[in-house]
């Protein structure tokens, strides 16, 4: 056998190994690249369902069974936390106040789809007579209500673009912080808890 | 309060999507977008303010003129929304401004004059009303109570007046139900079908006197949403 035949040989073995090597990275990595995000979760009893962007369950209230959509499923909330407790006087309102800093322009489309997620459980299927705030008087909240966490004789709820996702229970104030899309996050986190779906 | 985790093959969860196209088969093809009706009139007489009249406002083909601009803007879409929104601009000059009666008590999904409409679940038709009241009445409605009762009863109006169900029939999910109608006979509104949920008790506490329904209620009555909740809120069936 030549030189020439032998560089050919070794050559070709050569190919063989960077092929078999290279099918054998797909086989052991393709289920994890292609591994499809799941669509349905069990979490305390409920169950959920992906449906678009959001994740229904079902949940009784008196009569009715409502299907709650959020954007969140409960594991995908589990690390955000919730701090303090609230007063007796936060659960017997007549009406559940839901602020936000209207002078805050940039965060201001994120906290109106926490808020829109936020109000849709209160007056829905919690049926609570929750109304929208601003905790600075502005243009947009001409003829809304001002009302922040010092308004100790109502139930407020305070929407609060901030850094890290949290719940902030204090007397009958609830601050929720989140930032960008992690706002409505922390949102789901209360309302589960609400829901009685997650502790 | 009773939490109910348990499922069982008729109430599963479902999308918009599927409930609005069993209820409006010829929907299938769209894209469904949500839109806040109120916003929409209001941006528009903010470009336009010397438009801005009663007559100009409430001209049914003009309120559809305005919702036609978005479909250029929002490719193959159907529009629908409007649970608890607010319409005190859509409405201003109408029957709603002697209480403030603008808050809108169901869901309005825009589908073309004509289009059949269907049963969504299995029930009885439990009303039926010819509304000729053309200061945004009802036109057609529908009333019908669903055999589970854990779903409420279910309003459907706007539509065209001539073709009903038999009061008292018994309808099952795709069973033909009218057509959308077209103004004026629609309650002189824009083309589209009203959805409205309505608690049992509350159906109990009128005496099913449902000639006093309305679409509409005052702003800050805390029964509003639990005497009429999002009918998007249930599986139907």
């Amino acid at each position: 056998m030549s030189e020439s035949e032998n560089k050919g040989i070794l050559r070709f073995l050569g190919i063989c190994a960077v092929l078999c090597i290279l099918i054998f990275l797909i086989i052991w990595y393709a289920p994890s690249i292609f591994k499809a995000k799941p669509t349905t979760v069990e979490y305390n009893g409920f169950h959920f369902e992906k449906v678009g962007a959001l994740w229904y369950t079902q949940w009784q209230n008196g009569p009715y069974v409502y299907n709650v959509p959020l954007r969140y499923n409960p594991e995908e909330v589990q690390d955000v936390k919730i701090i303090g407790e609230l007063s007796d006087k936060f659960n017997d309102p007549e009406k559940i106040y839901v602020t936000f800093d209207p002078n805050q322009n940039d965060t201001l489309k994120w906290v109106a789809l926490a808020k829109g997620e936020l109000i849709w459980s209160l007056i829905g299927p919690l049926q609570k007579n929750a109304t929208d705030a601003c905790s600075a008087s502005s243009a947009e909240c001409e003829g809304f209500p001002i009302v922040d966490c010092s308004n100790t004789d109502k139930s407020v709820i305070y929407l609060v673009p901030a850094k890290t996702s949290k719940v902030i229970a204090e007397g009958t104030c609830v601050v929720i912080e989140g930032s960008e899309i992690e706002l409505t996050k922390s949102v789901d986190r209360f309302l589960y808890q609400w829901y009685g779906i997650m502790k | 309060m009773i939490y109910n985790p348990e499922f069982d093959d008729k109430n599963d969860i479902f999308s918009t999507r599927e409930f609005l196209c069993k209820l409006l088969p010829s929907l299938s093809k769209f894209e469904l977008v949500s839109v806040n009706l109120n916003d929409l009139v209001r941006d528009y007489f903010k470009i336009h303010p010397e438009k801005d009249t009663v007559e100009y406002r409430l001209d049914p083909r003009i309120q559809q003129m305005i919702i036609d601009k978005l479909y250029p803007v929002l490719d193959n879409v159907c529009v629908y929304g409007g649970w608890m929104e607010n319409r005190k601009d859509l409405w201003k000059g109408t029957y709603m401004d002697k209480d403030s009666r603008y808050v809108h008590l169901g869901i309005d999904l825009m589908a073309d004059a004509e289009s059949s409409a269907h049963s969504p679940l299995s029930g009885i038709v439990e009303d039926i009303f010819i509304d000729k009241d053309v200061d945004v009445g009802w036109g057609g409605r529908i009333i019908l109570r669903p055999f589970d009762d854990k779903l409420p009863l279910l309003v459907l109006g706007h539509l065209e007046p001539k073709i009903f169900p038999f009061l008292g029939n018994t309808v099952k999910p795709g069973d033909f139900l009218g057509k959308i109608g077209k103004p004026p006979t629609n309650g002189n509104v824009f083309e589209h079908i009203h959805l409205q949920a309505i608690s049992r008790e509350f159906a109990e506490e009128i005496d099913f006197n449902y000639g006093m329904l309305d679409g509409y209620g005052v702003a800050g009555d805390i029964k509003l949403a639990r005497n009429n909740p999002d009918p998007l809120s249930f599986s139907w069936h």
